[in-house]
């Protein structure tokens, strides 16, 4: 990663407040939702598919952490919010996450893209199939290379065996479910 | 219900693999199914058919496994037509040539019942970043890859595992993905994250070149497959579409049918004999983890004119691998066989199955 910076002065914008917790089971590093650790209540209910809905998908991507202002979120900086989260109509499993990069450069948009992808590769069950994309403007005319690379498995997977990319990847995540306290609105 | 003319059953499931299995192959010479995986690894299977009452029965049985060595994820395999060598090619930018030492017994087994050791013969470096694509031409002489640094790269298969390239083709702006051979000429093809397709020919005063650029899919093009008689080649893209290209002169390739069905990417096609007249079945799959069967046909030229493809979907199964991305659809090559198909899935299994006329 450059160590140029591109946006040396973000707008930082009011975070609400979580007004859910997430299970237990939504661990930062868990691969899957169902990795068998869950006590014996959730079994129980495992008879049920579980809906997800745009407030928990937010919930689970809010607190990665910007590349650029490693002690920023991405919901601190705007690049995701819920009513960018848009469920298919005809299959709910299939939903596209919008984001928003602070400054119209490629190389970061891509990274943030990416580790969307891999929080939700990580968290959700294996049936949601998730597209991500710049919102449409906010990324001038650059924004199709990145959505395709976003949306390329091949590329994606190639991605995550580069243990320079990864490395810096899973610093963003480390702080998914880490809530910084709610500046005053 | 589906109304459609065939079903498609399971045969088994083919269990092992520790992360995604990106790709299958059958051994053209030897009842031998291969897979590869994120997991770094190739399973073989052997299988025998029975026929028992009436009822083919068809019985895979886990022969051993190769760990390859390869750095990451191992993306495609390829038999040679002699079915002796197996070529692997990884996301670690190599080439795997494997074989079995043949001192110690040509078969799957030796005298007593005991595996012979897959080996590393040759690792054929070259390509920069991820190598996605393998294919060995009908002969056997030439050796095809590709990769994400945009290129395709010939090699001429030497006795002894020796590889000499001859020729690298800078034609693509993006990643290749895909390379396959003509069925009986030295014809190849390459496809694209660039939306394209390339068809090179070697001329034989001067290099490999590339003789046409086939346009019109709107996004990566992931799937090659010519047909049994070599008169089309079909593809598989991002754009959900599966195209068949025509030939219609020596080295002019025509769009004459857009396959459309997929909700998803698609991330592989197979073109295989099928059963009765016609040009065959054509398999399709990908990321809405449907089978698509279509039969294919030609109708009889008109006077002074020329037949037209005719494509009909014949069998359709969605979920084939439960909720999971199917990435890789390969007909059975052998006689008897040819309803049969394997397919590789994100939940890093390979099912086996039959398509059943009603």
């Amino acid at each position: 990663m450059s160590s140029e910076v591109f946006n040396p002065n973000p707008t930082v914008f009011a975070t609400a407040r979580s007004n859910r917790g997430l299970p237990a089971h939504y661990k930062a590093n868990s691969l899957w939702l169902d990795d068998g650790t869950h006590d014996i209540e959730e079994d129980d209910e495992s008879n049920e598919v579980e809906v997800i809905d745009q407030d928990e998908i937010f919930e689970l991507i809010r607190s990665i952490s910007d590349p650029e202002h490693r002690s920023m979120t991405l919901e601190q900086l705007a690049v995701v919010s819920a009513p960018q989260i848009t469920f298919d109509d005809k299959t709910p499993d299939r939903l596209t996450v919008e984001f928003t990069p602070t400054v119209p450069h490629c190389g970061m948009s891509t990274f943030i893209g990416l580790s969307i992808r891999v929080r939700l590769l990580r968290s959700l069950p294996q049936r949601y199939k998730v597209d991500i994309r710049v919102k449409p403007g906010s990324h001038q005319s650059e924004h199709a290379p990145v959505n395709k690379q976003l949306n390329d498995k091949e590329r994606v997977a190639a991605a995550l065996e580069n243990p320079a990319l990864l490395e810096v990847l899973e610093q963003c995540l480390s702080t998914v479910g880490q809530h910084p306290e709610p500046t005053a609105a | 219900m589906d109304s459609l003319p065939a079903r498609i059953e399971l045969i088994t499931q083919l269990e092992g693999h520790d992360d995604r299995s990106w790709h299958v192959a059958w051994n053209p010479q030897r009842p031998i199914l291969a897979s590869c995986s994120a997991d770094k690894s190739v399973r073989l299977y052997t299988y025998k058919s029975l026929q028992e009452a009436e009822k083919a029965s068809l019985t895979f049985t886990y022969h051993t496994t190769i760990p390859t060595g390869h750095g990451k994820t191992v993306r495609a395999i390829a038999w040679s037509p002699s079915g002796k060598t197996l070529a692997t090619a990884s996301f670690d930018s190599n080439i795997g040539i494997w074989a079995q030492d043949e001192e110690e017994g040509a078969g799957v087994d030796d005298d007593k019942g005991r595996s012979t050791e897959w080996e590393c013969m040759t690792l054929l470096e070259g390509h920069e970043t991820e190598c996605k694509s393998i294919a060995y031409s009908s002969s056997g002489n030439l050796l095809a890859s590709c990769s994400r640094d945009k290129t395709v790269w010939v090699w001429e298969v030497h006795p002894d595992y020796d590889f000499e390239c001859m020729g690298v083709l800078m034609e693509h702006s993006q990643d290749v993905k895909c390379v396959a051979w003509h069925p009986h000429e030295e014809i190849l093809a390459s496809a694209s994250y660039d939306d394209t397709i390339k068809l090179y020919v070697d001329d034989p005063s001067e290099d490999w070149f590339c003789f046409a650029t086939l346009t019109g899919h709107e996004s990566t093009v992931w799937a090659l497959a010519f047909s049994p008689d070599g008169r089309y080649l079909a593809s598989g893209s991002d754009d959900k579409t599966v195209r068949v290209w025509e030939r219609v002169q020596e080295h002019k390739w025509e769009c004459v049918a857009v396959l459309k069905g997929h909700e998803r990417s698609v991330y592989s096609i197979s073109w295989g004999k099928g059963s009765g007249d016609g040009l065959g079945w054509l398999a399709s799959t990908g990321g809405d983890g449907t089978i698509h069967i279509w039969a294919m046909s030609s109708t009889a030229a008109e006077e002074g004119g020329k037949s037209t493809l005719v494509h009909k979907l014949i069998a359709r199964f969605p979920c084939a691998h439960d909720v999971s991305d199917v990435n890789s659809v390969v007909w059975c090559p052998h006689q008897g066989l040819e309803n049969v198909f394997a397919t590789a899935g994100d939940d890093g299994l390979v099912r086996v199955w039959r398509v059943i006329l009603a």
